[in-house]
């Protein structure tokens, strides 16, 4: 059914209305004649809705004639008739093929080159080779041998390992894998000992190979040797080893901070002012007063840049600079709610000095009053993973 | 006579009915869609009631006439009733 919509829809048909006292008629001889008709549809006393093909839409006259009926054509359906609509509009179609050669021509060309992969290759230098083989934004996808050009990088290039190029449309991604640095695999074959990198007091300490060095509740300091890759025998000469230790310790950090009871709030009113100027180049299109009324603010701005295809960047910028307008308050402060202020503010600045990975195992706070102020000081104990690997050297 | 011989080599050949003879062949999908061949012409044809000179009459509501050529006829609608002639 949906194929036959489709060829009715490619041939081109029109619904047509038939007024007269003879409609079976009609329909009697479209058929006698070989005239395809379809969909009938009679709405009342001599009056019937049927479709038929463009190009038997000629041939219906005479039939009217012998019937005495007249013909009303309600819609023309079909690409015949889109194209008719057209016909008349020869600049539209012009233009419009003008466009998709355009499109044509510029999808045949490289519109933005992609390197991924790299991490420690920078991806300049990755595109400053490109470059000089030739791949370039705007050459032709055709003329670039892609199989040479990942050749030359290789011979170029010895830290790269495999390099592979994928072009989707307008855009080619190189992929690169890189080879591995040399050192970084073999540390482990090297005897190594393990140093501490921050001061604490050792609360746990495994060992699965290696001599240890520190107890249980010794006090380290960074760059203390937590345990030796030198591993004493009593039948031989000493054995060195690569180290390798779980070591957990006690940390504290502290922290302090003032607040006054009196203070001066800026805060937010709620206004905003937005100013748009547009730039061309060096131009400056300002699209209101650039000044704003308010006295005290918050000024930010934002570009918004008009690139094309993801890459190409355009010097037409629209600038937009947002004024959020500030109120100053003096607000006055009882100790408790200092004390509250102070104990969360320096909570905060704490547990941003703890790095990652850090188990906090408890805090305390000490307060102080000042004449006009609050001083609390906060000093949290926490539990982490210390030690770092490090080459025995001779 | 004529028709005789024409029954007669129907029956030697086994050939479907329709094919020689004048009559006619329906076929019934539900109620909804009907198709006739060899049905001949439309006398009559209105939202209610078809009648073809083939001798059916074909009553429903909204009928209408999905496909027409020289010797098939497709009706769609509801159809209530068929009453045959002669």
């Amino acid at each position: 059914m949906f194929l036959l919509k489709t060829y009715e829809f490619y041939k081109g048909y029109s619904e047509i209305q038939i007024e007269g006292y003879f409609v079976e008629r009609f329909v009697n001889l479209c058929s006698l004649r070989g005239i395809k008709i379809w969909d009938i549809d009679k709405k009342t006393e001599g009056i019937i809705n049927l479709k038929i093909y463009e190009k038997d839409l000629g041939r219906v006259d005479e039939l009217l004639k012998i019937t005495k009926s007249q013909m009303r054509i309600i819609k023309k359906v079909g690409i015949p008739n889109i194209t008719n609509l057209y016909k008349k509009r020869k600049l539209f179609i012009i233009i419009s093929l003008i466009c998709c050669a355009v499109i044509y021509f510029l999808s045949l060309h490289i519109w933005d080159v992609e390197v991924v992969g790299n991490e420690k290759i920078p991806t300049e230098e990755i595109e400053k080779i490109l470059d000089e083989e030739g791949v370039q934004v705007g050459r032709k996808k055709e003329s670039i041998d892609f199989e040479k050009i990942k050749s030359n990088i290789y011979v170029k290039r010895q830290d790269v390992l495999w390099i592979g190029v994928k072009i989707k449309g307008v855009k080619v991604t190189v992929e690169i894998l890189e080879r591995k640095n040399a050192d970084e695999d073999v540390l482990e074959n090297f005897p190594t000992n393990i140093v501490a990198d921050r001061d604490g007091v050792i609360q746990k300490i495994s060992v699965r190979s290696g001599q240890k060095c520190v107890e249980v509740g010794d006090v380290v300091c960074k760059g203390d040797v937590l345990v030796s890759g030198v591993v004493d025998s009593e039948h031989s000469d000493p054995i060195m080893v690569n180290s390798n230790a779980d070591i957990k310790i006690k940390t504290w950090y502290t922290t302090k901070k003032a607040v006054p009871y009196q203070k001066t709030i800026l805060s937010k009113s709620g206004l905003v002012d937005k100013k748009c100027k547009i730039k061309l180049g060096n131009y400056t299109i300002n699209l209101a007063n650039n000044s704003t009324k308010f006295e005290k603010y918050d000024t930010i701005n934002s570009v918004k840049k008009l690139v094309l295809f993801g890459k190409i960047e355009t010097p037409i910028s629209l600038d937009v600079s947002t004024y959020e307008e500030l109120i100053t308050s003096d607000v006055l402060y009882t100790p408790e709610q200092a004390e509250t202020i102070a104990k969360k503010e320096v909570y905060d600045l704490v547990m941003k000095n703890i790095p990652d990975g850090a188990e906090v195992l408890n805090y305390d706070y000490n307060v102080f009053s000042e004449n006009d102020e609050v001083i609390v000081r906060i000093t949290a104990e926490c539990l982490e993973n210390i030690g770092v690997e490090e080459k025995i050297s001779f | 006579m004529k028709k005789d011989v024409k029954a007669k080599f129907q029956e030697a050949l086994e050939l479907p009915a329709e094919l020689l003879t004048n009559s006619y062949r329906m076929t019934l999908i539900d109620n909804t869609n009907v198709l006739i061949e060899n049905y001949k012409a439309i006398i009559e044809y209105e939202a209610y009631v078809i009648r073809l000179s083939c001798g059916l009459t074909i009553f429903g509501d909204n009928l209408n006439v999905l496909e027409i050529s020289a010797d098939e006829i497709i009706i769609g609608g509801k159809i209530k009733n068929i009453e045959f002639e002669n």
